[in-house]
Formats: C-alpha cells, sequence, structure tokens
C-alpha cells in the first residue's frame, strides 16, 4: 500500500489534513503528518530529518508520495530525501499538488490499490476538478 | 594567524558565531521583518545554540565528523529554509574534511566551495537573487584569487570576509528573486537580504577563529 507524508509549518495543519484525507481512505492508508519546529516559542517551521523519519514510517516498497506546503518545507521535502536509506529514494515522489485537495485525492486514489505514478499523477493535478467547477482557467 | 587552521579554531570559530548570533539575532530578525517572516534572527540562534550544545561531544572527532555533525544539528533545530541550507553548506563541506585534523589554505577554498556549491543546488539560487549567495560565492572566489596570488592565510581570509561584506551590502539594490521576500517583487529593493547577513557573520567569526593569538 502506498503511504502518504503531509509536512507543513504548522504541526495542527498536518494532522487535520490528515484527518481529512483518512474520511476517504477509512484508515486503508497510512497517512503521516509531520509538522511544525517542536519549539514552543516558534512553532512555525520544518524539520527536515522529522520529515526523514516520517516518509520511513509511511515507507513499503509500493513507495511514499510526500506533500508539502510554503517555503522551507519544500526544501526540507528536498532534504529529506537525501537522509533516506538509498534503495528507499526511488519509491518516494514529492508532490507538487496543493496539499489538502492532493492529500484526499492520493488517499482515495491510494486505497483503491492506484499504483505510485497515478497518485503522483493525480495529485499534481488535483486543482484540475476545482478549476472546472469553478470555470476557471489557469 | 599560522598557515593552517587548527580543530580546536573551527570549534572556536562555531562557538564565537554562535554568540555572534545571538547578538545579532535582533538586527538578524529585524532584516527579515522587512522582507520575510521575522524569524531568521531566531531561527539562526536556536541552531547555533545547538550546535554549541552538541560540541562537547565531538572533541575526538576529525573535522569531516564535526562539520557532519554541524550539519544534521541545524537541520533539525532552525526550522525556516535556513535549516536545509546552511545544514546542507556544512553537510557538503564535511564531505571534503574527512579524517582531517587541520586544514590548509587550499582545504579551506575547496572545503567552502562545497559548502556554497550545495546551497546553491538545493535553493536554485544563482548571484544577484538576494540570498546568502552573494555573500558566500564572492568570499570563496575571493579566498581563491588571494591563494593564486600567493597571499598567506590571514589575508587570505580577510579579503573573503571583504568580499563577503561588500556581497552583503549590495543585496541592498537587489530585488529578491528567492524564498518569501519574492512574493514582494520590487519592495524587496532597498533592503539588505537577512541570509546574507547571517553567512557575512559566519565568515567574520571564522576570520576571529582564525586570528586568534596572533597579535
Amino acid at each position: 500500500m502506498i503511504g502518504l507524508v503531509i509536512a507543513t509549518h504548522s504541526k495542527a495543519l498536518a494532522e487535520a489534513t490528515k484527518e481529512i484525507a483518512e474520511l476517504m481512505s477509512k484508515g486503508l492508508v497510512p497517512i503521516i503528518p509531520v509538522g511544525g519546529t517542536g519549539d514552543e516559542d516558534n512553532p512555525f517551521g520544518s524539520n527536515a530529518i522529522a520529515i526523514a523519519d516520517a516518509i520511513q514510517q509511511a515507507y513499503s516498497p509500493d513507495g511514499v508520495l510526500l506533500f508539502m506546503d510554503v517555503g522551507s518545507s519544500v526544501m526540507g521535502a528536498i532534504q529529506a530525501l537525501e537522509l533516506i536509506p538509498t534503495h528507499m529514494q526511488d519509491h518516494v515522489r514529492l508532490c507538487s499538488g496543493p496539499v489538502v485537495e492532493g492529500a484526499v485525492i492520493a488517499a482515495a486514489q491510494a486505497a483503491c490499490g492506484s499504483d505510485l505514478d497515478q497518485v503522483f499523477q493525480d495529485a499534481n493535478n488535483a486543482l484540475q476538478a476545482k478549476y472546472t467547477q469553478l470555470g476557471v482557467k489557469p | 594567524m599560522g598557515e593552517t587552521i587548527s580543530k580546536d579554531q573551527v570549534i572556536d570559530w562555531l562557538q564565537r558565531a554562535a554568540q555572534t548570533l545571538e547578538e545579532n539575532r535582533g538586527y538578524l530578525v529585524e532584516l527579515d521583518a522587512e522582507i520575510g517572516d521575522a524569524d531568521h534572527g531566531s531561527n539562526m540562534d536556536r541552531g547555533f545554540k545547538k550546535v554549541v550544545s552538541v560540541l562537547p561531544a565531538m572533541a575526538d572527532d576529525d573535522l569531516g565528523q564535526i562539520l557532519k555533525n554541524v550539519g544534521m544539528a541545524l537541520i533539525s533545530s532552525v526550522g525556516g529554509a535556513s535549516g536545509p541550507l546552511y545544514g546542507t553548506f556544512f553537510l557538503r563541506a564535511a564531505n571534503t574534511a574527512m579524517g582531517k585534523q587541520v586544514l590548509e589554505l587550499s582545504d579551506l577554498i575547496m572545503l567552502l566551495r562545497a559548502g556554497v556549491e550545495g546551497v546553491m543546488t538545493l535553493g536554485k539560487a544563482q548571484l544577484e537573487d538576494k540570498t546568502m549567495i552573494d555573500a558566500l560565492l564572492p568570499a570563496v572566489e575571493a579566498l581563491s584569487n588571494a591563494e593564486m596570488e600567493g597571499k598567506p592565510m590571514p589575508a587570505a581570509i580577510r579579503s573573503a570576509v571583504q568580499a563577503a561584506e561588500e556581497g552583503m551590502r549590495s543585496t541592498i539594490a537587489m530585488m529578491a528573486k528567492k524564498g518569501r521576500a519574492s512574493y514582494l517583487g520590487e519592495r524587496s529593493i532597498g533592503h539588505q537580504d537577512p541570509g546574507a547577513t547571517s553567512s557575512y557573520l559566519l565568515l567574520r567569526s571564522l576570520f576571529e577563529a582564525a586570528a586568534v593569538g596572533e597579535q
């Protein structure tokens, strides 16, 4: 089963995104939230080592899809990929899709048994349905 | 200042850097408040406090292992984009120093160049993007030129610090192309980049550590 990692600046945001995504996957898909610095005075931020740990928790050879929000989360995600064992690296995809929409689609697709490439593609294009609904042409 | 930098001087550098970043915490926060999210000063201060806390456990390590531990300490504690960036700087630098107990000028150039190139790759940043690269890259070039001119270590590092300071000042006139400051577009012009500033402070601390005992 594909695993998902949700890496955001805020711990609460990552955890809430997991809850929303799990409405679609019903506990079938491992979803690991990781967010914040762990420092009470400056709680918002990212930690590449924590992201690397989360990837390993979510990992199976089926692969892991990693979602991230803004700024340092992106660099933290790229760096986390360097911090995991080499044999896992080819089975992890960094997703450019929006965190909430992407995680919801990915959770649904992964629970249906889609493969990593398919889930990755759908999550990257996660805004398409919203564009159509709102009549927006990006 | 001798013609090499010893392990003790590298450790002294890191301690001086932590102290300088603590002293300049408010200044860096102020710079970052103008064009970013006002956390650079507190992030760097927290990161280097963590570095200092792990230094005593490294007394028997070689320079490569020490710099690697510094990188990991920063990655795990900084929180902002400077965590991965400075973390990568030290991890890449560490790769060039494995097994070494002292650094000659050519080692120092190789070490800093590897660090800067790592930062450029991760941040996808070039000169004049208004980032730490604008302080670091001119410093490495100055160090390299000084070596070719046959300058001794002290003069070479001094010229690198001067180049970093000029590079830092040059970011004032630049428009930011990376990070949150880039969201401001032309409004980012007129402000000194906080990342270039912390990079300059780190190099200045290196010079101070290298110069100890020479007066």
